[in-house]
């Protein structure tokens, strides 16, 4: 027996008594993950960083009134106190490139963040409950969709449908769900085999409201990262497929601001100004994320708590 | 041995009831002196005191028994004598093993003591056991470390350890996944006792084994004591079985020692009121059961002859293996029986015996691969094969053996009950639902103020409390109970066990109660069904089949039961025999039951011996010869 369990059992015993219930109890029930996300350090610093960037994609309108791709001045120029991030070859101010690049890359980042989730989670949760023959088909479609080389599939799809945000959307969910499947499935089946779901079903409930009001509630953390995951995903394939030439070259996004910057021959010219901002801002936005993904792992993960405990003692 | 109630005396300075300690080992030098000694633990909201001014001695050879509940301090003690207290610390007192204070004793000196001197058996035999090493290898380390001895000899000594604690010496290649539970328990006792320790610890040792092995774990271990004369630390939780094989014990409650004494007068005799609690706590098997209320009997006589549940030829068979090498485990094999109005039926096994399952089963859960149920004559497994119908749910509710895993951590208490209400007898107004919520709630002896609480908040009694009331709520004709205390400590089994009997008799529910302790079957059950691998052996009147087992697997089931007041021994050879003829029995038994259509009442393979005792006619005719053989 550990010490915790002993501690934890000696607390017990102190409420054994039946009839009625001690009062001091309830303020020791753990804050929820919420609460608890509030004041970590990593977590606050992911949201900040990522509440900054859509303040910017919000506000990027307002900065900079008109189209990001009018030429604003003379091509190529290095930063300025008129252009702070400079200028592209075709003159466009590779600032205002940035912040209305946000726009996209945060929107079709989050959706297929959230679009690719609740895949995932349906996939997941069903494959989980009903088991047997449901479980069996359902697996063999996520192993499928896990198995076909990602990027290839990426490159087939964006080059057969027609260009635009919802098609990149959609490609990037049907790259992207089977991983988020496999992991939601993994933690369903671990609570599946719990005796309070049994004792759900033995009261009467149906499989829908056991799946999402009995299974659910209990896997937030997960259902947390994973679609943090895959909003990284998302911001980064679609960058890359921008990148190669793959996706909506008329809008505006960080995508498209590193294929011009290459376009254009940034590399060789050494025009570092066109290809840096865009470049770090999905590194940040990724980082960002990643910490709040750690942030969440931290609390909801006791062995890690208990060693980040231990290590502070 | 006198009793001696008159000679207690408090013992001014630590305040716990002593007895008069036994005589026979009075004279036999003191090995522990555990003097007046606290611990703290230091937690994040201060010291926490663990134990709290504790004194007791061992003398050499002696047994001496901390009893006690989860978070008594009685396993902290274990650690303190060890050294082995991970963020505690002794606060006052001291720990002094042949005149030595242990809190001293560092480096090598305290690395040799805690094999040579004082040796340690956990309760949980796998996690003492390191898996990547052979249980060999595991005894030869200590030889190796602690003495002189080379490899071979050491290994010769190992042989004779586990042939000592009777284990086959070809074994000592085995890993410890290839040992049963006893055994493995039996390879950890072989490597405390490897350096002849003049005391062995046992925190709980047998409390993770089925009640067969535990018996002749605890035989082997008195054997051992026989021979090789140390003494033994003993802590458990139960009562019976430690009044059954130590000399002098000590209860423990809270940190405090609350009474000592010779155990049999201390158990025959209890002065403090918590001791009683506890010795209440475990009715025994055997004689007359001390029902104080007085219920069973009248109960019984109102038990009606309409089956509200009747089970016919259910078998059930697992899949194991994959796609290539199909296996089947018969979990369940071709057992009938009907659950009478108002009846309490105990069906009683060891783990793996399939108790469990057939619960699951009428809990539709499980599917059955063959047989039907019978709800008042519909057979439900024809009318809704796949999903059990609300009806069939607002009949039969179940509750489940772990109160920690079967309440949902992320919903309030209120949402368990209200779901059950609202399922079965729609909405409910919020007044009218607070009414309903609250009268289940007093119904199960709770305060209505639980129900804006979280589950974790609960104890495991309450817990359990709530899985009653839950079921209630649906307002079942039968309730299933799947070990519903066997997690419980054990102040308030009895209260959960009463509550059962009490639901019963105020509402005339039926109870399948699914257990492994053959004594709170007695408690509680009219009628008990014994179960082995599967099928049905015995069954009947629970006095009856306790007190006059014919099946010799009941009569070992009952001779296991740790009793007390027990005088006669079941002897090894006696065992060794009656083994042999159980695994016989379970050889021939074949399984019919894919074959046989839905059956009558009037054929359910019962060979009657009295009007309310039965045993399998499969097994009746290699029975009588048994019986006669050890009787």
């Amino acid at each position: 027996m550990t010490i915790q369990n002993q501690l934890q059992s000696l607390v017990d015993e102190e409420i054994q008594e039946f009839g009625t219930p001690d009062t001091s109890s309830s303020q020791r029930r753990r804050g929820s993950l919420w609460h608890r996300l509030l004041r970590d350090k990593k977590a606050i610093f992911g949201a900040v960083v990522i509440l900054i960037f859509v303040a910017f994609a919000l506000l990027a309108p307002v900065i900079f009134p008109g189209d990001p791709t009018n030429p604003v001045a003379s091509g190529s120029n290095p930063p300025s106190p008129q252009h702070l991030f400079g200028t592209t070859a075709k003159g466009e101010d590779v600032l205002a490139l940035t912040l209305w690049g946000s726009r996209s890359s945060l929107s079709i980042g989050f959706a297929v963040g959230l679009v690719a989730t609740i895949v995932g989670l349906l996939v997941g949760l069903a494959s989980a409950y009903f088991g047997k023959v449901v479980d069996d088909i359902l697996s063999v479609v996520t192993n499928i969709f896990l198995l076909i080389p990602g990027l290839p599939l990426l490159i087939i799809l964006a080059a057969f449908l027609p260009p635009g945000p919802g098609t990149i959307v959609l490609v990037l969910v049907v790259t992207g769900w089977a991983g988020s499947a496999r992991v939601i499935r993994s933690q369903a089946l671990s609570l599946r085999g719990k005796d309070f779901i049994d004792a759900a079903i033995v009261t009467g409930e149906r499989p829908g409201y056991v799946m999402f009001r009995e299974i659910l509630p209990n896997m937030a953390s997960v259902v947390m990262s994973t679609f943090l995951a895959c909003v990284i995903f998302g911001i980064g394939a679609q960058a890359g497929l921008e990148f190669l030439g793959l996706g909506d070259l008329a809008s505006v996004s960080w995508g498209t601001d590193l294929y011009w910057s290459n376009n254009e021959g940034a590399l060789i010219t050494g025009a570092w100004w066109t290809f840096i901002p865009a470049g770090t801002c999905i590194a940040l936005v990724a980082f960002a994320l990643a910490m709040m993904n750690y942030a969440v792992d931290q609390i909801t993960n006791p062995r890690l708590a208990r060693r980040r405990k231990a290590k502070k003692a | 041995m006198t009793t001696t109630s008159d000679s207690r005396v408090t013992d001014s300075r630590a305040g716990h009831v002593v007895q008069d300690i036994d005589t026979d080992s009075a004279q036999r030098e003191v090995i522990l002196d555990v003097q007046n000694v606290s611990i703290a633990y230091d937690t994040d909201n201060g010291p926490f005191v663990a134990v709290d001014h504790v004194s007791f001695t061992i003398r050499r050879g002696e047994t001496f028994g901390l009893a006690g509940e989860s978070g008594s301090g009685k396993s902290t003690i274990a650690n303190a004598i060890l050294g082995l207290l991970a963020g505690g610390e002794i606060t006052s007192g001291r720990i002094l093993f042949e005149g030595t204070d242990v809190s001293t004793l560092t480096g090598e000196d305290l690395r040799s003591f805690r094999w040579k001197s004082v040796s340690m058996v956990f309760q949980s035999a796998m996690n003492a056991l390191n898996p990547v090493m052979t249980i060999g290898d595991q005894i030869v380390d200590v030889f190796t470390t602690h003495t002189d001895l080379s490899r071979s000899e050491a290994k010769a000594k190992a042989r004779e350890l586990l042939t000592l604690v009777g284990i086959d010496a070809n074994r000592i290649s085995a890993f410890p996944h290839q040992l049963s539970g006893g055994m493995r328990q039996r390879a950890v006792i072989a490597t405390a006792l490897a350096l002849n320790p003049a005391l062995l610890i046992m925190d709980e040792p047998t409390t993770a084994l089925d009640v067969v092995v535990q018996q002749e774990i605890i035989q082997e271990i008195q054997d051992l004591q026989e021979k090789l004369g140390f003494a033994i630390l003993f802590i458990t939780h139960d009562l019976s079985l430690m009044v059954e094989i130590t000399q002098n014990l000590g209860v423990m409650r809270k940190g405090r020692l609350l009474e000592l004494g010779p155990s049999l007068s201390v158990y025959r005799n209890p002065q403090h009121p918590y001791t009683k609690q506890l010795i209440a706590a475990f009715p025994p098997v055997s004689g007359s059961t001390p029902l104080e209320d007085g219920s069973s009997a009248d109960a019984a006589a109102r038990v009606e002859p309409e089956a509200v549940i009747s089970v016919r030829g259910l078998y059930k068979a697992f899949r194991q293996g994959g796609l290539f090498s199909r296996t089947e485990n018969v979990a369940v094999n071709d057992v009938n029986f009907d659950l009478h109005k108002g009846e309490i039926l105990a069906l009683v096994g060891e783990s793996g015996s399939g108790k469990s399952t057939v619960a699951r089963i009428l809990a539709r859960l499980e599917t059955p691969s063959a047989g039907s149920i019978l709800l008042e004559g519909t057979d439900v497994l024809q009318t809704e094969p796949k999903r059990a119908s609300r009806q069939y749910r607002g009949t039969v509710q179940m509750v489940f053996q772990d109160p920690f895993g079967s309440l949902n951590p992320a919903h309030r208490i209120r949402h368990f009950l209200e779901r059950a209400v609202v399922i079965h007898f729609g909405r409910k107004s919020r007044k009218e639902m607070d009414g309903i919520l609250a009268e289940l709630m007093t119904s199960v002896e709770l305060d209505p103020a639980f129900l804006d609480r979280y589950p974790h908040e609960l104890s495991g009694g309450q817990r359990q409390r709530i899985s009653l009331a839950r079921a209630l709520a649906a307002e079942p004709r039968v309730i299933l109970a799947d070990e519903p205390t066997s997690m419980l400590d054990v102040s308030v089994r009895m209260g959960v066990l009463r509550l059962m009997k009490k639901l019963r008799d105020d509402r005339g529910i039926s109870i399948l109660y699914i257990t492994h302790d053959l004594a709170s079957a007695r408690f509680i059950a009219d009628n008990t069904i014994v179960m082995l691998r599967g099928s049905f052996v015995e069954g009947g009147a629970s006095a009856a089949v306790m007190d006059d087992p014919i099946h010799p697997y009941t009569r070992l089931l009952v001779s296991a039961a740790p009793d007390p007041e027990r005088t006669s021994r079941y002897e090894k050879d006696e065992r060794a025999k009656t083994r042999a003829t159980i695994a016989e029995l379970i050889a021939n038994r074949t399984p019919t039951a894919w074959v046989k259509a839905v059956r009558t009442t009037a054929d359910l393979d019962r060979t009657p011996i009295s009007p309310d005792h039965w045993i399998a006619t499969g097994d009746a005719s290699a029975t009588q010869t048994t019986s006669g053989a050890t009787t």
